[in-house]
């Protein structure tokens, strides 16, 4: 009996939500300190890291851009189109990441190591911490939650804003009870943050690419890989992160 | 993602019905004044750990409720835009828990618009307790901290300077956590300035035994500590390192850095007479900080101007060479070397403003005893010559390098370089030299010469970078001008014999004279670049080059006879040349997704002027015009057709100008036994070069493949004519000829055998090599085909050792098409291991064999050369600062500095005394300490 009421709950709970969607676009800009990361590398020196902040630390470092747009609790996540400032071009590795939470459902194209991998699978749960923290990212205050990457070993901080009730966020990061505008990366080490919300221009159809070619995978064998090639790198002394997405 | 936490209830609902482990919570928000705050949120989260569990919204009464929570010890937390968020304990064994009303403090209106919003601080609450980053509280330049606490909400600072936080007095004050001069609060605020501090944080002083138990302060005290900014604070670093040794070796290094975010400043300091224990790339990173490496834009424009590539200084030679030269010197492993230099740099780098300077001298000597021998094929005879030589030289240079540069506002950078010079050289050489004629002696020589030279140099660079407002618009225009003088005096003596066919002396030529030389090099150059994006994928750039070279000097000769000076009316000349240069070349540039296309044609003109006039003889002056004017296409094509794949093809026409000396028609016979002639009808040098590059990686494997080729086609190769007389004196003259040609080819492969254990890299390189000169008359096509096969293995079993096996072959085939019986093979062959390993009690050792086989087939030698250097090592003092090294270099006292090689119709063959076998005990103390280490360095 209690079940049944739970289930009509659920029904009108999902409703409730649903009556109050929002839709948009967030840009977000992700900066990656290569100091910081090849700091925490076992095999490298004081000296070293030194000379490197002497040599390379004072370089302005732009990032790059990505967009998350979001409608009907589907969203997806990859690079910002922009014109370049410069007359080079280095191809950019695929990272889209698409999710639908209505379905908890991904189908993310992640490249790794010059291979890509179609992924669809279950939405990845994170275990968040909730700290007594806040703060204001574009304009929106902000609460910190934390987590662990188990696969990169990272620390993840999250600053989500419960304004947009969009339970999703960048580099694929949800399950807060809001939108993530912020992501810090092993403190500083990379820095995901929002420079712009955008929540009025209506979004007439998620810009998903037609076509997703990459080997199809679920997450676990996914991360597999990676820990196996972070561990393989690190043990032939090579920064892991030059190969892979930090 | 809702769903999904409702499910999971679900699940958990399920259990509950037949366990009845589970618990509601209910609560109502309201704010201070009892109104529901609709729709705030509230979370579930794990009291130990502040795990989230689940969350809702309240309703629109503020209510909300959390069913079927497991029995344990849960709190609630609500949030809500503008209120402080709450806090509340939920947990429950057996029972249903109602929190009832839930009342929500508005934040402070400060707190919100000044802290958050504002300064963008983030805040942090500890229960009552309100910490936050004060980083970009604006307060005048120059305020102590005091004026910014001023300014900070919940603080107050007394007329006496004592401090109050909510109302409680602060009774320390830590910096960075620790204590700052004793515990005078006021001390560090008074003092410190407030653009340092990047966080204050304000909590209550808590006992010894309540920091251990965690638990919460009666104190009525409170404690501040101020975080400092990354950029006050300042990195460290340097070493020395001191060696001794048998020889008479000695060696000293040291270097020290003190640097932060704004200011970086260095000395380096090296002296040595092993030719060993240079500069290495590590040494030159930390002298120049973040001025090792700059943007592509102080150099001339060109085909692919505007792309955004680091490029490494460096270039010139003589006095034009920079102070990169100096760390990037060859080492010497011929002749007896004695090295000292050292500098200083300074750089600051802050809000849009960067300057450097830089100092550096050096002073180097080289004294080097070497005997050569050396075949020149002639038409139809083969000239032997033999040198015992010996010179001992000497130079010292000082150097200085000021940089500026400005971002005056994000769209326009204005830079501006200075470089100064100066140099002093000694160089004393003496020689035997003899030259025989198909093994039958001809001449000897004894030579005696004494050279001195000084020189100085100012350049100077204004540059100025634009961007416009449409992205990808960039215009750069740089201006610079350079002066150098270099004044030469030389003393000359020389007997020459000339032989009989009996070996009996013919006649004696005695010279002895004294050469002065001044040259003055003036040169402006001007450049210009403007890309202009007709498209996101496509670009169009064109550039223009002006030039402007005026090189003028003299020459007097004097020759000494009977202690008398007469000048020497054939060899005294005054000169000036002039060399206008005017480049303007557009390209068409695709770049898109990693493929970067670009075709491009320019047109250039050389114009030459040439005034040479005799000083002593009344004969009108020599004048050379010219003026040259060449198209010259480019194409670049580089792309990664693939994923970790890249290929690159480029093709460029380059056109290089004759010396105008070499256009000149003067004969100059200062030296008798080679006499060099002008040729007025040289024409440019045309070279056309193909090149391309491939690369394959295959990360997840560790394997990586690449091949590289280039082929440099000839117009109007400047190359020489060649008469060789009966007495073997030779006289020379430029020339034109077509057909020279040069072809490179190489492919690599590097792969795991076991994974990162044991590695094997292998190369194949070859190369050929057609030149062309006339020899007597006679045009001579000589043919160089060398094969360079390569191979290297590292075994890494662990972290103790490690072993590094190579080899490496080189065969060279030299034919001539005039002289087929001359054609030989020169062979070398090395073999190197490297080893190292930790061995007991914290001792190191590390070692390397190198073993060289020569061997020619025209002059039927062979050599073998190993030679061993190992030292054992141990690191001492407090956090491994200190290293004792003891070190046997070539320790089967081998060197011999033996060089073969072959070009042209000639080759030779020669060896210099060196400095061999020695043992030196080193120590070296690092500041940062040392990590010993048994593998080679690899990029990371």
């Amino acid at each position: 009996m209690k079940s049944i009421i739970n289930i009509i709950l659920i029904l009108l709970l999902t409703f409730e939500i649903q009556a109050q969607k929002v839709e948009g676009t967030i840009t977000y800009n992700r900066k990656t300190d290569w100091i910081a990361i090849m700091s925490e590398l076992p095999w490298v020196t004081e000296e070293d890291i030194d000379r490197r902040k002497l040599t390379w630390g004072n370089d302005e470092n732009d990032g790059r851009n990505f967009d998350l747009t979001f409608k009907d609790d589907k969203s997806i996540y990859t690079y910002k189109e922009e014109d370049s400032e410069y007359t080079y071009s280095w191809k950019e590795e695929k990272y889209v990441i698409i999710r639908d939470y209505n379905k908890n459902k991904t189908d993310d194209l992640v490249e790794i190591v010059g291979k890509q991998y179609h992924i669809i699978d279950k939405i990845p749960k994170y275990k968040w911490k909730i700290l007594n923290e806040i703060k204001e990212v574009a304009g929106y205050i902000c609460m910190k939650a934390e987590t662990q990457n188990d696969v990169k070993d990272q620390k993840v901080v999250a600053w989500f804003t419960d304004a947009i009730s969009f339970f999703g966020g960048p580099e694929g990061y949800s399950g807060l009870p809001g939108t993530i505008l912020e992501l810090n990366l092993n403190d500083q080490n990379a820095v995901i943050t929002a420079t712009k919300v955008d929540l009025k221009t209506p979004i007439d159809k998620l810009p998903i690419p037609k076509k997703l070619k990459g080997k199809e995978i679920e997450f676990v064998k996914f991360n597999a890989k990676l820990k196996d090639f972070i561990k393989d790198s690190k043990e032939g002394r090579k920064n892991p992160f030059w190969r892979i997405r930090y | 993602m809702r769903i999904t936490f409702l499910l999971f209830s679900l699940i958990l609902c399920f259990t509950a019905s037949s366990q009845s482990t589970n618990y509601k919570i209910d609560g109502i928000i309201v704010d201070t004044f009892n109104n529901p705050l609709i729709y705030s949120t509230v979370l579930l989260l794990e009291k130990s750990d502040s795990t989230m569990i689940d969350f809702t919204r309240s309703e629109l009464d503020g209510s909300f409720r959390f069913k079927d929570v497991p029995f344990g010890n849960h709190i609630v937390k609500t949030t809500y835009v503008g209120y402080i968020p709450l806090t509340i304990d939920a947990s429950s064994d057996k029972d249903n828990v109602d929190l009832g009303s839930l009342s929500m403090k508005e934040m402070a209106s400060e707190l919100m618009e000044v802290v958050i919003k504002a300064a963008k601080a983030p805040i942090k609450m500890r229960g009552d307790t309100i910490e936050y980053d004060a980083s970009t509280f604006k307060v005048p330049e120059g305020s102590s901290v005091e004026d910014l606490l001023k300014r900070l909400p919940g603080m107050e600072v007394e007329s006496d300077g004592s401090i109050l936080a909510d109302g409680k007095s602060v009774t320390r004050v830590t910096v960075d956590g620790k204590d700052f001069f004793g515990s005078d609060p006021k001390a560090a605020t008074k003092n410190l300035p407030a653009e340092g501090i990047s966080k204050v944080q304000v909590f209550d002083t808590k006992t010894e035994e309540e920091e251990i138990t965690g638990a919460t302060s009666q104190s009525q005290d409170k404690t501040m500590n101020l975080e400092l900014k990354e950029e006050f604070k300042s990195g460290g670093f340097g070493k020395v390192i001191a060696g001794i040794g048998t020889e008479n070796t000695k060696e000293l290094k040291g270097n020290y850095n003190k640097f932060n975010k704004k200011i970086q400043f260095s000395l380096v300091g090296v002296g040595n007479n092993t030719g060993r224990n240079g500069l290495s790339w590590d040494d030159y990173q930390d002298f120049m900080g973040s001025q090792s490496f700059n943007f592509s834009d102080g150099g001339d424009y060109g085909f692919g101007g505007g792309g955004g590539m680091y490029y490494f200084g460096g270039g010139g030679s003589g006095i034009e060479s920079s102070i990169q030269s100096i760390f990037f010197g060859a080492d010497n492993s011929a002749g007896l070397p004695e090295n000292y230099n050292g500098g200083l740099n300074f750089n600051y780098d802050h809000d849009k403003t960067k300057v450097s300077a830089v100092y550096y001298y050096n002073l180097s000597g080289l004294k080097s005893e070497k005997s050569l021998i050396r075949d020149k094929f002639i038409t139809d005879f083969t000239q032997n010559e033999t040198q015992e030589t010996f010179n001992d030289d000497r130079s010292q240079g000082h150097r200085v390098e000021l940089k500026f540069e400005k971002e005056l506002d994000s769209l326009l950078t204005i830079k501006t370089d200075f470089n100064g010079a100066f140099i002093d050289q000694e160089e004393q050489y003496t020689g035997d030299i003899s030259l025989a004629r198909d093994g039958q002696l001809r001449s000897s020589s004894d030579i005696n010469n004494l050279t001195n030279k000084t020189g100085y140099l100012g350049n100077g660079l204004v540059l100025i970078r634009k961007k416009f407002k449409k992205k990808g618009r960039s215009m750069g225009l740089n201006t610079s001008y350079l002066s150098t003088q270099l004044k030469e005096d030389q003393r000359q003596n020389s007997t020459i014999n000339f032989y009989n066919q009996d070996a009996t002396i013919d006649s004696t030529t005695i010279i002895e004279r004294i050469n002065n030389d001044v040259a003055d090099k003036n040169l402006i150059k001007a450049n210009a670049l403007f890309v202009e994006p007709l498209s996101k994928k496509f670009f169009f750039e064109t550039f223009y080059n002006f030039s402007n070279r005026v090189e003028s000097g003299e020459r007097t000769v004097l020759d000494i006879e009977d202690f008398e000076n007469t000048l020497n009316p054939f060899l005294s000349r005054e000169y000036e040349n002039t060399l206008l240069y005017n480049r303007i070349g557009s390209s068409l540039r695709y770049s898109h997704n990693g493929i970067n296309v670009s075709l491009g044609l320019g047109y250039q003109t050389l114009k030459l002027n040439g005034q040479l006039q005799l000083i002593g003889i009344s004969e009108p002056s020599t004048t050379i015009d010219k003026t040259f004017n060449n198209f010259i296409p480019n194409l670049s094509i580089n792309m990664s057709p693939v994923r970790n794949s890249y290929v690159s093809i480029n093709y460029s026409r380059n056109v290089n100008e004759p010396e105008i000396t070499d256009l000149q028609p003067f004969v100059d016979n200062s030296n008798p036994l080679y006499i060099v002639a002008g040729n007025p009808s040289l024409t440019p040098e045309i070279s056309n070069r193909i090149g391309t590059y491939m690369s394959r990686s295959y990360p997840l494997g560790g394997v990586r493949l690449s091949l590289n080729g280039n082929i440099t086609l000839y117009e109007n190769q400047i190359s020489r004519n060649e008469i060789v007389d009966e007495n073997l004196i030779t006289t020379v003259t430029p020339v034109n000829i077509d057909g020279g040609n040069s072809t490179r080819i190489s492919g690599s492969i590097n792969f795991p055998i076991v994974k990162n254990k044991l590695t094997a890299r292998m190369r194949m390189g070859a190369n050929s090599l057609n030149a062309n000169i006339f020899v007597n008359g006679i045009k001579n096509e000589t043919q160089t085909i060398g094969y360079t096969p390569f191979m290297k293995l590292s075994f890494t079993p662990n972290d103790d050792m490690a072993l590094y096996i190579n080899a490496n072959y080189r065969v060279t085939n030299i034919t001539y098409d005039i002289q087929t019986t001359q054609n030989q093979t020169t062979k070398q062959t090395t073999l190197g291991v490297e080893f190292n390993t930790k061995l007991f009690g914290g001792l190191f050792f590390d070692s390397q064999f190198n073993m060289n086989y020569y061997s020619n087939d025209r002059f039927n030698t062979s050599q073998n050369i190993p030679i061993l250097n190992a030292s054992i090592y141990k690191q001492v003092l407090k956090g491994n600062k200190g290293e004792v090294r003891l070190s046997i270099y070539d320790a089967f006292n081998q060197n011999q500095g033996f060089f073969q090689g072959g070009s042209g119709n000639q080759l030779s063959q020669s060896s210099t005394v060196a400095l061999a076998q020695y043992v030196m005990l080193g120590f070296t103390y690092n500041i940062r300490g040392i990590k010993s280490d048994v593998r080679q360095d690899s990029w990371w």
